[in-house]
């Protein structure tokens, strides 16, 4: 083969990377945890967090883990499409999919806690989650709700995570394959208004059909 | 002949035989390094993204990575050419710019110069032969490597020479090569014949690629034989940077090509490719040139290059951070513009986070 012909690739897609790109650009803004769109600033204060979730009809209590927490909830999010659905309790993980189906141990940083129960709210997390993340301009969002005695309360939205699961190659690449689909999904804002069309001195540029 | 001349000649001949030695210790220095830039590079290939973005950080979980050209330049490929964009219902205008004549008049309207068309035709059968001059490039609209255009030279026979492939050919020829690769959307021009800077009439000039990030020229290629009618021709290039800076051994997997010229006006090159790269909403493409004697002249926009380049880690990172930094530059301004930003629903009463009227619905 060719030498050159290594360069043909158009490589494989992948959840970290493409979440690490992402933030690496956001924290270039003057602010970087605030991201370049304000978003991790708007988010980090919790009455706008619940004004924000409200809006979208998603229950509004925003509260920090309290004493009374059972499990932690971490919804990985791709602007409308969950991925993976993150259960943490006493110090052991359990994951699921976006159909909230147990994947197993697929995270060698996570032990593995396959008797953790599964929340009978799970479906609304999900659906919730999903609502939430298709509003935020960022292809991959973590929120994270805890349960306690009273059900789950939605603790956090988090644009900009330190942590990202690192799976298995399988689940690296099914997950990146959403990050590029949501991607892609957060570029409609700015071309349903017309903002990335290409620009000629004064104006837009129009193509013609017989072009 | 004396012993002084005896002892002249001989030493000359040493001289000779060190200057030959040197200059295949420099040939075999620089093979060398050749190679171990090939063996980083292929090395690099082997690993996965994750790999590549978590290394060997001790938590990988928490590792950031650092910036990659070649993953991200795939990643925008991949969404173009595998359907991702499409199927979210997204079509990235600089696709728009894919047919060539399209190209032309946007850059045009920019005030860049352009090939002349000397005549435009919806199908290979149409194109009226007879009332082109003797030396003219015939091209679709469509279509990338240089598979659909054909530099000719009329023989005094009525055969042609196609500059690109040294061959004899005929109408007939260039016609049903044509129609094999006819697609729907194509259709057909004539343009002047550029020549190369400097060369004779039937020159073809280099190409200069450049790797545009969002209004940041950064790199750029000479080219030659990137045709792919042409098969028994090795892709050739030199490497530099908007300084002129020259680069060696950076994308080390395509061949050198020493005889080929650096560009004459560089500012211009730059110039040009910054007022063009910052029109086109997006954080990367690649704008390709000619130089000629009439000056430099817009060949065509290339969204999704078929190679992209494969460097050397030191300027991958590089690249990667001209690229992150232009994907910055690009959202700061979609959201000064208000094109982009979090969506308020109306589920609790018209409101945004700042109380204002909400404008956006699930």
């Amino acid at each position: 083969m060719p030498r050159s012909r290594v360069e043909k690739t158009t490589g494989v897609p992948s959840l970290v990377a493409g979440v690490r790109l992402f933030q690496r650009i956001h924290r270039r803004a003057p602010e970087p945890s605030a991201g370049i769109d304000g978003v991790g600033k708007e988010f980090s204060d919790p009455e706008l967090v619940a004004r924000f979730a409200r809006s979208h009809g998603v229950p509004s209590e925003v509260a920090s883990a309290s004493a009374s927490e059972v499990r932690t909830v971490v919804v990985h999010a791709f602007h409308g499409t969950v991925g993976l659905v993150e259960i943490r309790q006493d110090g052991l993980s359990r994951h699921l999919d976006g159909s909230q189906q147990d994947v197993g141990d697929i995270r060698a940083a996570a032990s593995y806690g396959v008797d953790i129960p599964v929340s009978a709210a799970i479906e609304d997390i999900c659906g919730w989650s999903a609502t939430l993340s298709r509003h935020i301009p960022r292809p991959y969002v973590q929120v994270l709700w805890h349960e306690g005695t009273d059900g789950p309360v939605l603790t956090r939205i988090d644009v900009d995570p330190d942590r990202v699961p690192v799976l298995t190659p399988e689940w690296d690449l099914r997950l990146g394959q959403l990050f590029d689909s949501a991607h892609a999904r957060m570029l409609l804002q700015p071309y349903r208004v017309g903002a990335l069309d290409n620009r000629i001195p004064g104006g837009t540029f129009l193509p013609e059909e017989t072009s | 002949m004396n012993a002084e001349d005896t002892r002249a000649k001989s030493l000359e001949r040493a001289r000779a035989k060190r200057d030959r030695t040197r200059r295949a210790i420099r040939r075999r220095r620089d093979q060398l390094d050749t190679l171990r830039a090939q063996v980083t590079i292929l090395t690099e290939e082997t690993k996965s993204p994750i790999e590549r973005t978590v290394g060997d950080a001790p938590d990988p979980e928490l590792a950031l990575g650092v910036p990659s050209y070649s993953l991200a330049a795939r990643m925008h490929r991949r969404h173009n050419t595998r359907g991702v964009n499409d199927r979210e219902g997204l079509r990235e205008p600089i696709l728009q710019l894919y047919s060539k004549l399209t190209a032309q008049r946007f850059a045009a309207q920019h005030g860049v110069r352009v090939p002349q068309v000397i005549g435009r035709w919806p199908d290979p059968d149409t194109v009226e032969w007879e009332s082109l001059p003797d030396r003219f490039v015939l091209k679709s609209n469509v279509g990338g490597g240089g598979v659909n255009v054909f530099p000719l030279v009329r023989n005094a026979d009525g055969t042609y020479q196609d500059m690109l492939t040294g061959a004899t050919t005929t109408r007939d020829e260039v016609v049903s090569k044509l129609w094999v690769k006819h697609q729907s959307r194509s259709q057909y021009f004539a343009e002047e014949f550029l020549t190369a800077r400097g060369g004779g009439p039937e020159s073809i000039p280099s190409d200069i690629k450049v790797f545009c990030f969002y209004g940041e020229p950064v790199y750029l290629e000479v080219r030659t034989g990137d045709w792919s009618r042409a098969k028994d021709v090795t892709s050739q290039a030199r490497t530099f940077l908007a300084d002129g800076t020259e680069l060696f051994n950076v994308r080390a997997l395509i061949d050198t090509g020493d005889q080929l010229r650096e560009p004459a006006d560089l500012d211009e090159v730059i110039t040009v490719s910054a007022k063009l790269s910052k029109a086109i909403r997006r954080p990367l493409e690649r704008l390709d040139f000619f130089e000629t004697d009439d000056g430099l002249v817009f060949g065509e926009v290339t969204q999704n290059p078929g190679h992209l380049p494969a460097l050397v880690p030191e300027w991958d990172r590089r690249l990667g951070e001209a690229y992150e930094e232009a994907y910055a530059r690009l959202l700061t301004d979609l959201v000064a513009e208000g094109a982009l930003h979090v969506e308020y629903g109306d589920a609790d009463g018209p409101q945004d986070a700042d109380g204002r009227q909400a404008t956006a619905s699930h």
